[in-house]
């Protein structure tokens, strides 16, 4: 019951601060789980389900860390953390639609939270990088017949996860709709070069 | 009595509508957040004609603003318009059922088969996807947030804090709005 409730505590206090998105969500809850001392068996794989899985991936992040920690009940406790705090948040906005985004402080601070936001991003893929092993910092433990590009005989990147990043950057840049596709192909490709 | 029956059924069905609208966007919606907005749009715009493209575009303006997924977000603003707080509340738990049923599949598929090494190199795939997915976001967000150097600096700043310096991601959004607003009054004067 102690893991429910702060499970739901720490998917509230995420869904009230996730600012740009879904992305933005994923170096909050390493953060977050970091200080807590919830037991995450999966992390890494359970990013990997929430955004291979369609919608939402902040919701599908808690449902499956909540899944990964208590189970199916830890999904349920992960879910409504998330999802409630939003439907409350976007009635209220719904309520004053026009009024809050027309306000000038509003439209200023999002001049400046809009750029730190797409930092913010960035930084989930250097921290997603690091936890998956693909950048190498303390070499603690490698990917499995990973090739790793190595400096002053330490291991430093790993030069297939570096080819598939490449290969899915590139296929979106020349057709961004095929979301479901290059994950297929990352997976294919996985699969064929690991 | 009878217009008002007939009303009735109309606006239930409207809602009803609604709800299966949403639960369509949210199973079809892979990628999230500004992924979905084509599909949103073909869908709120083109066919039901519940928005006009310029009102679909202070939507999602909007639901940029608030904490949480933009596809979400949106889906409630849509369904607030049409059918008030119960439409708000349709819209958005019709968009993340499906998906959520879909997560919960594969944590119980993983837990069963996630030790075996065809599945591990997949996720060994899958993974390096995702970041490259993850950039792709932040290109699409910086080509239409970031204009000039300022913007430049301030998301390469924090880059740098959260990753160098370890400040607190929480602590950089706000202060990212905060910096927002104190340059604005600079040079508005």
């Amino acid at each position: 019951m102690d893991n429910l409730i702060r499970l739901f505590m720490i998917c509230a206090k995420l869904s009230c601060f996730s600012f740009g998105g879904g992305y933005v969500m994923i170096p909050l809850m390493l953060g977050e789980l970091q200080n807590s001392n919830l037991y995450v068996a999966n992390i890494t794989n359970v990013i990997a389900i929430a955004g291979f899985s369609p919608g939402p991936v902040a919701v599908n992040a808690a449902v499956g860390l909540g899944y990964d920690v208590a189970s199916f009940l830890g999904s349920m406790a992960a879910f409504l953390g998330m999802f409630l705090p939003n439907i409350v948040l976007v009635i209220i906005a719904a309520l004053f639609f026009n009024k809050i985004y027309r306000y000038r402080y509003v439209q200023a601070a999002f001049s400046g939270l809009r750029p730190v936001v797409t930092g913010i991003i960035l930084y989930a893929a250097i921290s997603l990088s690091i936890q998956n092993r693909i950048v190498d910092l303390d070499g603690l433990s490698t990917i499995t017949n990973g090739l790793y590009f190595s400096l002053f005989s330490h291991p430093v990147l790993e030069i297939k996860s570096l080819l598939i990043v490449i290969m899915t950057f590139s296929l979106l840049m020349y057709n961004k709709k095929n979301m479901m596709l290059v994950l297929v192909l990352g997976g294919v490709s996985g699969i064929l070069i690991f | 009595m009878q217009a008002e029956n007939r009303t009735f059924s109309a606006k239930s069905k409207r809602l009803v509508c609604l709800f299966w609208t949403f639960l369509k966007i949210g199973a079809l919606g892979f990628g999230g957040g500004f992924s979905v907005v084509p599909l949103i749009e073909r869908e709120v715009v083109d066919e039901k004609r519940w928005l006009k493209k310029e009102e679909l575009i202070d939507v999602l303006a909007v639901s940029q603003c608030l904490p949480g997924g933009v596809a979400v977000n949106s889906a409630g603003f849509v369904g607030y318009a049409i059918g008030g707080i119960k439409g708000a509340l349709l819209a958005m738990v019709g968009n993340v059922i499906i998906p959520c049923v879909v997560v919960l599949s594969l944590m119980f598929f993983f837990s069963l088969y996630g030790s075996m090494p065809l599945i591990q190199h997949l996720f060994y795939g899958v993974r390096p996807a995702i970041i490259g997915l993850i950039l792709f976001a932040a290109y699409n967000m910086g080509k239409s947030s970031i204009h000039g150097i300022r913007d430049g600096l301030l998301c390469f700043g924090a880059v740098a804090c959260v990753l160098f310096l370890h400040f607190n991601v929480i602590v950089v959004i706000l202060s990212g709005a905060l910096i927002g607003i104190i340059l604005n009054q600079f040079t508005v004067k």
